[in-house]
């Protein structure tokens, strides 16, 4: 995984960086000069931490009304943009948060248990609204961009013209 | 194999007598060492990850099922254990929060598939936003109104506002409606459950073959837990999840909110 560009993984603007010129030599390198180098993870890592950090002194600042780490997102959005493409420790942090994505979700979920009364109480409408909508939901959903998709892809013809 | 009347082989002989024997001087001891245990935050992280591998493995052996979704089968394991060994929630969360914080981050860094996948998302803006704002609605006015019209409480139909929404965000805009936020947490996480688990059928039901399509429907409905199943059966479907699981948590945290307060100063 080694990549020039330095060890915080922006780049200085103006020195392009050829993608070929990373050859299976530089796996060779990575292990050897690899005690220097940052982990890509860790890198990645403290970049999210730092965006999310912004990302929520923006909305107590501004008094938004959003979490901050949807905050963080947007920033970190507009940026990307602006650099144009993501260096690569952000994309190893952020797939590696995402392949385990579920894992994230138990705590919240075992928090059913606080809820029992309620839930046994309102079991019902809740069973309902939940299972109904979610179909209902994907269903629509799904619908809509192909039909959108489809009329789309149809008249590129007119889009050009 | 062991070889018989070697060392190992004896060991293995004598070993169960011994402990039978010692059970009511080790008890007192290992009752101490659980009180300590369960205590610590160790054991509610060592559980969250134990239970999700168990939940993974069995999602793995019947084929990535999607009704064996191992998030299910996770919480299902926990709470048994909580619920056996008489363990608070508030105990397990000590351990689970190093958990439960990465969705912090997770979320942040959905910037990055969407940075990424900028240019195809512009090219398909319509479908997207068309697909964005009808999956959203849908979502929110069935749940509400079903919720209502069955005679669910005024707290807990704020909750479900956000349920097609991840849940770190969909705590975040429950709190601000006056809902409850853990419960909406849990309605956040049954519907990725539902959605991912069923979303299979209902799609094959609807004969939609658009892998995109697929994707977006999954990620809107069901967020993280949808992409995550949408990631496994196919990629471009997953980059389509993230892209529906990213704007439409952006989309509601802003304008949830909004709505509702506008919609309240209206009744």
């Amino acid at each position: 995984m080694s990549r020039p560009g330095g060890a915080w993984g922006w780049r200085w603007p103006g020195r392009r960086i050829n993608d070929a010129a990373v050859s299976p030599g530089d796996a060779v390198f990575a292990l050897d000069g690899g005690n220097r180098r940052l982990s890509p993870l860790l890198v990645g890592f403290t970049w999210l931490l730092l965006f999310q950090c912004a990302g929520e002194a923006l909305v107590r600042l501004a008094s938004l009304p959003v979490p901050g780490p949807v905050a963080g997102m947007a920033l970190l959005f507009v940026v990307l943009l602006v650099k144009g493409r993501p260096p690569e420790a952000m994309s190893t942090a952020s797939e590696g948060l995402a392949k385990h994505l579920s894992l994230l979700f138990v705590p919240a979920g075992v928090g059913v248990m606080l809820h029992v009364a309620r839930v046994a109480d309102e079991w019902m409408p809740i069973v309902v609204a939940l299972g109904v909508s979610t179909v209902l939901a994907i269903a629509a959903t799904a619908l809509t961009f192909q039909w959108l998709a489809r009329r789309h892809d149809a008249d590129p013809g007119e889009r050009e013209s | 194999m062991p070889i018989p009347g070697s060392a190992s082989h004896e060991r293995r002989r004598t070993l169960p007598g011994r402990k039978r024997g010692d059970r009511p001087l080790t008890a007192q001891p290992f009752f101490e060492l659980w009180v300590y245990l369960a205590a610590t935050p160790l054991a509610g992280l060592t559980l969250t990850l134990v239970m999700y591998v168990a939940g993974w493995w069995c999602y793995a052996r019947t084929g990535m099922h999607p009704l064996a979704n191992p998030v299910l089968i996770a919480v299902a394991l926990i709470v048994t254990v909580l619920v056996a060994t008489n363990t608070s929630y508030k105990t397990y969360f000590d351990g689970a929060q190093f958990v439960h914080f990465l969705l912090g981050p997770a979320v942040v860094g959905l910037a990055v598939p969407l940075a990424r996948e900028w240019g195809s998302v512009r090219r398909l803006a319509g479908p997207i936003a068309g697909a964005l704002v009808v999956g959203s609605l849908v979502a929110l006015v069935s749940a509400v109104g079903l919720a209502k019209l069955l005679g669910a409480s005024p707290a807990t139909v704020l909750s479900l506002v956000p349920k097609s929404v991840t849940a770190p965000i969909a705590m975040g805009i429950a709190e601000k409606l006056g809902g409850l936020p853990a419960l909406a947490a849990v309605f956040a996480v049954t519907t990725g459950i539902l959605g991912a688990a069923i979303g299979k059928y209902v799609l094959d039901a609807c004969r939609i073959r658009d892998w995109r399509a697929r994707g977006f429907a999954l990620g809107l409905a069901a967020h993280g837990i949808g992409t995550a199943r949408a990631f496994q059966v196919n990629a471009e479907a997953g980059t389509y999840a993230s892209l529906a699981f990213a704007l439409h948590g952006l989309l509601a945290a802003i304008l949830f909110p909004l709505g509702y307060a506008l919609w309240s100063i209206r009744a």
